[in-house]
């Protein structure tokens, strides 16, 4: 009882006010995992995986900003998120002035301080570095330092998605320089601390102890700077190998909390299991159905917006995925900024797919389907083979497209080899996969022209799609820092894509934690902060 | 025979090599590392070309494979692809003892069930024993591993709430159903029924009378996955261990018996109809010496090589088992090595059985002439 009445008051006092559990004593999270990350430094290309992810991120280390449940950018460890007059915009002369908390220090008790953000920089376009991503470090000119605490950042030139790179939402975080400097980056992370370098960061937890493959242990960091101080015990990350073993331990108690991948089979057998909490939110990554444009006939722009009137994404959604998800008319996700729903109009009206094909010469033949020149209007669709739900989707719009006059074959291939060749070759007609963007609602990373696979950058980017006055517009809005010209130009790009259709979106994937009710606190996260965004907050008790 | 370990290791060694450039083009096609750069979150084509100049991932098949082959040969097994601080040799020798340990406990366990079962199934031909064995192993040879593994973790859900006597009372419902229909044949009524019906009784009474006494009261007796609750302190002879170490070793040991007491029931009916069995009985031995001393050592045999053979693949893992029960192994070792394209790990996850289940093959044949002194090693 005393220990009940103690807890609530450290709930009361910390503002916490809606627990919505009878907790009898602080308790452990026991997080299974599907699959283990290969390192624990996720800054690397070997280490950016959403497993390593949700072991590291928001847990051991912070950036200076973390994204919060709806996607936005609050302070973490900055005093604020720059504004007003910390933004400075002359000519093309851009930079963000920033200030740390004062109390922010590293698990090691060292003051966190702009000598680290100005290490972190260096470490993410160190050309000897192997990180994932480059993205908006290397838009950074300088960074002056005016006192321990406070420092600008000046951009080579005007970056709207500046707030992205500090923050944990955009999947980076600082690092110490008093550990790291001097250390090979590539290598000295990778599996935990190493010979002179302890495992040092600034968040609620700190690793207690790491076996490869199997077991990641963290436990609160008594010297967290921030309050609310993290009140629930440890946090034990087990890697069991499958998601149907992390729900066979969610059911066993073995685990109280599991992040399964959003496969819409498995909510209702979470959702079976008594006591558990079932949450999901659209994130920045959606599954679509791309369109290869530089190949007849969906060289076409009518053949394509045809394809989109005969496609019923919405049934989908309704029939097959229970409403769990919603159809998406973008490419990006409704909780991003700027987003624009340009695709609404292409609503399953298979006659308004058939008027237009017969306005493009096409004529439907006796067996229904639509031909032109003695090509039949017969699409492969390639996609990742094994991946139940998109085989069922595109057997359903396979369906649905014949009332249309267009035949879908549905075309399995390995990951590796869709991924590793298809794509990149364009050995392909329409193919389903997901697109995974960042956060900030820039669309140059998936769609300017440089990021079409050629010879030249070997066959790298994801970009099948280019159109006169692409670059220049998204260029343009990657550079519009005022949010009012960033939104405009943000629109004129959707409705672009929405007119010349490249690829259709469908349906954006949802973040999913599903955890046990004895756990008080896990709002999920559509960013790369994860489900950890906000630990520091949970409350574990007994159920 | 020393020379001829030498002789026959040294054939070995073309068929390793071809092997090897087998495995690593399959792989290279299969796994290709390049392929999980483009799902890196927000990677562009500039930061995928930059990663695939500074790890090296632009190279052709041949020339990894020719880099690969000159350092294996002087014993670099290389950096694994995904993790550059640690050796594919120091990755995978972290992950043996767990593989090691759990085939090693299957296959013990393996040898001590299947070995009577058949010999006994060969002794009592045609009896309702010999049917439920065959039906086992029928059953154990159609199964496949994740689906048996995933029923003993269904298995494991249900014990937790319902207890676990359902064990002692199926085991004692097959003993009385044998008896009984062991009964209806006129001629087979003798002391050993009797026990066996007895035994089976009280197991059922028991279940029944203390159901509640046998867990089901929310506590878990077999853990789902992992190896220990706590990695980084377990104990190998812990409580916990074993709570763990049960599931895994049930679903490989289930496969192994269905398919090591076929084996040891044909080789056992082979040896009862030879005819140096039929002049020790001649001679007037008793049936106990003429089958304990005469035929057991015989029918043996087989069962020897088969084990032997399958130590050797014990080295390469269980891949779907230690999948299915989040084993650290180097089973998972090798399935994760070849999701990410970590062509280095998994050439030497594969050499490394390979080359086992070479020498493996030829200590089953040295342990054959060992034990038949009739054969002759050339």
């Amino acid at each position: 009882m005393r220990a009940r009445i103690r807890l609530a008051t450290a709930a009361c006092v910390a503002g916490v006010a809606t627990l919505g559990v009878a907790s009898t004593a602080l308790g452990n999270v026991t997080h299974a995992q599907d699959q283990a990350p290969p390192i624990l430094n996720n800054a690397l290309a070997d280490g950016n995986t959403v497993v390593g992810q949700r072991v590291v991120g928001g847990t051991i280390f912070e950036n200076l900003f973390t994204a919060n449940s709806q996607g936005r950018n609050v302070a973490l460890l900055a005093t604020k998120v720059p504004s007003g007059s910390d933004i400075r915009l002359r000519g093309r002369n851009f930079s963000v002035r920033f200030s740390i908390q004062p109390a922010a220090r590293w698990s090691d008790g060292r003051p966190v301080t702009a000598d680290d953000v100005i290490f972190t920089w260096r470490t993410y376009t160190n050309p000897n570095n192997q990180v994932s991503s480059r993205t908006g470090w290397e838009e950074i000119r300088s960074i002056t330092k005016q006192g321990a605490k406070n420092f600008t950042v000046n951009f080579k030139r005007p970056y709207a998605p500046w707030q992205e790179i500090f923050s944990i939402g955009g999947g980076s975080y600082l690092f110490p320089r008093h550990i790291l400097q001097g250390k090979d980056f590539n290598t000295v992370w990778n599996n935990g601390p190493s010979a002179g370098a302890p495992f040092v960061g600034s968040g609620p937890y700190v690793l207690a102890s790491y076996t490869a493959d199997e077991q990641a242990v963290l436990r609160p960091n008594t010297r967290y700077w921030r309050t609310p101080k993290p009140r629930a015990g440890t946090i034990t990350h087990n890697f069991v190998g499958s998601t149907t073993t992390a729900v066979v331990q969610l059911r066993t108690g073995e685990s109280n909390l599991i992040t399964p991948p959003p496969s819409f089979d498995l909510f209702p057998q979470i959702r079976a299991i008594a006591n558990t909490r079932l949450q999901s939110r659209s994130a920045a990554s959606w599954e679509q159905l791309a369109f290869n444009v530089q190949a007849a006939p969906l060289n076409d722009r009518a053949v394509r917006q045809a394809i989109a009137y005969a496609i019923d994404r919405k049934g989908v959604t309704t029939d097959l995925l229970g409403g769990q998800v919603s159809r998406l008319d973008s490419a990006l996700v409704p909780l991003q900024f700027g987003y624009k729903p340009s695709f609404a109009k292409y609503t399953y009206q298979p006659e308004r797919a058939k008027q237009i094909l017969r306005q493009a010469g096409w004529t439907q033949g006796s067996d229904g389907i639509f031909s032109k020149g003695g090509q039949r209007l017969s699409l492969t669709v390639k996609t990742t083979a094994g991946n139940v739900a998109r085989q069922r989707n595109i057997q359903y719009w396979t369906v649905k497209a014949r009332a249309a006059g267009v035949e879908l074959v549905y075309t399995p291939e390995p990951a590796s080899k869709l991924f590793g060749g298809t794509l990149t070759n364009g050995d392909y007609q329409v193919a389903n996969f997901a697109f995974s963007g960042s956060f900030d609602p820039s669309l140059t990373s998936i769609l300017v022209g440089r990021q079409i696979p050629t010879q030249a950058n070997d066959f790298s980017g994801q970009n099948y799609y280019r159109y006169a006055g692409a670059d220049a517009l998204l260029n343009a809005s990657d550079e519009a820092v005022d949010t009012t010209r960033r939104r405009q130009l943000l629109g004129q790009i959707q409705d672009r894509l929405a007119n010349d259709v490249p690829f259709l979106p469908l349906y954006a994937r949802p973040n999913t934690v599903a955890h046990n009710r004895s756990i008080a606190g896990p709002d999920v996260n559509p960013t790369q902060a994860e489900i950890y965004w906000n630990v520091n907050r949970w409350v574990t008790g007994r159920s | 025979m020393i020379a001829y370990a030498l002789r026959r290791l040294l054939i070995q060694l073309p068929i390793l090599l071809v092997f090897s450039f087998v495995m690593y083009l399959v792989l290279f096609h299969a796994a290709d590392p390049k392929a999980r750069l483009q799902q890196i979150p927000g990677a562009r084509a500039e930061d995928i070309q930059r990663i695939i100049e500074q790890q090296g991932l632009d190279k052709t098949w041949y020339e990894g494979y020719w880099g690969w082959l000159g350092d294996f040969v002087q014993g670099d097994w290389g950096a694994s692809f995904s993790n550059k601080a640690v050796g594919a040799a120091t990755l995978i020798w972290d992950r043996l003892p767990a593989t090691l340990e759990l085939m090693l406990v299957s296959l013990l366990l393996s040898i001590l069930i299947a070995a009577p079962i058949g010999i006994y199934s060969a002794l009592r031909r045609y009896t309702p024993f010999d049917y439920a064995t065959t039906a086992f192993s029928y059953i154990g040879f159609a199964m496949p591993t994740f689906l048996l593994g995933l029923l003993l973790q269904m298995f494991a859900i249900w014990s937790q709430q319902n207890g676990w006597a359902v064990i002692p009372f199926t085991i004692g419902l097959i003993l009385v159903l044998a008896t009984v229909t062991t009964l209806l044949k006129p001629q087979r009524s003798s002391r050993g029924i009797a026990i066996t019906a007895g035994v089976g009784f009280v197991l059922i009474w028991m279940s029944l009378a203390f159901w509640g006494s046998f867990g089901g009261d929310g506590q878990l007796i077999f853990k789902t996955a992992g190896r220990f609750t706590d990695a980084a302190n377990g104990s190998m002879f812990s409580v916990d261990h074993l709570q763990h170490l049960a599931l895994p070793v049930i679903t490989l040991a289930v496969v192994n018996i269905a398919a090591w007491s076929r084996y040891q029931r044909s080789a056992t009916i082979d040896v009862l109809s030879a005819d140096y069995l039929r002049t020790a009985r001649a001679k007037g031995l008793p049936e106990r010496t003429v089958i304990g001393r005469h035929a057991l050592r015989n029918a043996l045999l087989p069962l020897i090589t088969i084990v032997a053979i399958d130590i050797g693949f014990a080295f390469s893992g269980a891949v779907v088992t230690e999948t299915v029960f989040g084993w650290p192994g180097i089973g998972r070792l090798l399935y994760d090595a070849a999701l990410d394209g970590d062509i280095t790990v998994a050439m030497g996850v594969i050499m490394l059985g390979a080359f086992m289940i070479v020498v493996f093959n030829l200590i089953a044949d040295l342990a054959y002439a060992i034990a038949d002194p009739r054969i002759r090693l050339a």
